[in-house]
């Protein structure tokens, strides 16, 4: 067995059991949505918001959408109760009342009135490395893709692709997590909630980390096919 | 590579061409070439059966083990 498939290998067995145990213990890296009213993604601005016999109440106004324009474009803030006894309370949101954890919530701004500096900056320095990781793996993957199609699968130039592509999911990973506690510093230092803070939730789905180090177990096995297939040829 | 492989001086001695070896054993002029200058990785068997038998000779006439230093 070579080195670099021991490494993957081991990786991604840590990582499968480290999934598995929180999921286990039903560790939630994630808010979950499914509880929530559907609506609470498209919720503003909070207005206000007072305590009411350990019960938040956050007025809040309803935006009708979520968009992708620069004039339209909301940034969500990851909240929680500044005390685990409270509950939020969610009031017109399309005219309806919920009840949702307020560590289920997410805030969002409207970057269209500016009420941050240099949010958008931050935006746009952030998802280019993601928008540059994601060409980059669908060019890999036409690559490879190309040369299955003309018969070579056991090639070195296959397993380099697989192997390039295993290490951008990974990195993909990384920098959205990087985003993530950036982002989360930036509103933690921008944003002040009476009775609430802002948390740090990464929105990086483990999947990526999970086929990244699969990727890179099968681009050695690919090689090791190689020198498999390498012998054969060269056996007279 | 330790093993060394003296097909071409039991072909020289039985005065026989590469084509004609190639044909009696049933593999290509190229992969005979391959033996000769010893880039193969494995031979079977029933190929050094057949050389050893077109050859009249051993085994032990086609390949040679040198103990050679690694490195």
């Amino acid at each position: 067995m070579n080195k670099k498939l021991k490494i993957y290998s081991g990786l991604f067995l840590l990582v499968v059991t480290f999934l598995i145990v929180t999921s286990r213990f039903n560790i939630d890296y994630a808010p979950p949505i499914s509880r929530c009213p559907p609506d609470y993604q498209k919720l503003e601005y909070v207005l206000c918001d007072q305590l009411r016999d350990s019960v938040y109440i956050l007025d809040t106004i309803y935006a009708g959408g979520f968009s992708f324009n620069l004039k339209q474009f909301y940034w969500g803030i990851e909240v929680a109760p500044s005390s685990i006894h409270y509950k939020a309370l969610l009031s017109t949101v399309a005219d309806q009342t919920y009840l949702v954890k307020v560590n289920e919530v997410s805030l969002y701004v409207p970057t269209g009135k500016d009420p941050l500096p240099n949010l958008k900056k931050l935006f746009f320095i952030t998802e280019i490395p993601q928008v540059i990781i994601g060409i980059w793996i669908v060019l890999l993957i036409f690559k490879f893709i190309r040369k299955i199609r003309k018969g070579d699968v056991f090639v070195s130039q296959v397993s380099e692709y697989l192997e390039r592509t295993g290490f951008l999911l990974i990195a993909y990973y990384v920098v959205v997590f990087i985003r993530c506690i950036w982002y989360a510093f930036y509103m933690a230092n921008h944003v002040y909630l009476a009775g609430l803070h802002v948390v740090f939730r990464s929105h990086g789905n483990w999947m990526y980390i999970v086929s990244g180090l699969g990727l890179l177990i099968i681009s050695q096995i690919i090689i090791m096919g190689k020198d498999l297939k390498e012998d054969v040829d060269l056996t007279v | 590579m330790s093993i060394i492989v003296n097909l071409d001086v039991m072909m020289a001695k039985r005065k026989i061409s590469s084509q004609a070896l190639a044909e009696q054993i049933g593999i290509t002029q190229a992969n005979l070439s391959l033996l000769k200058t010893g880039k193969v990785r494995a031979v079977r068997f029933s190929t050094l059966d057949a050389i050893c038998k077109a050859l009249d000779c051993q085994p032990g006439d086609i390949l040679e083990y040198k103990n050679e230093p690694v490195g």
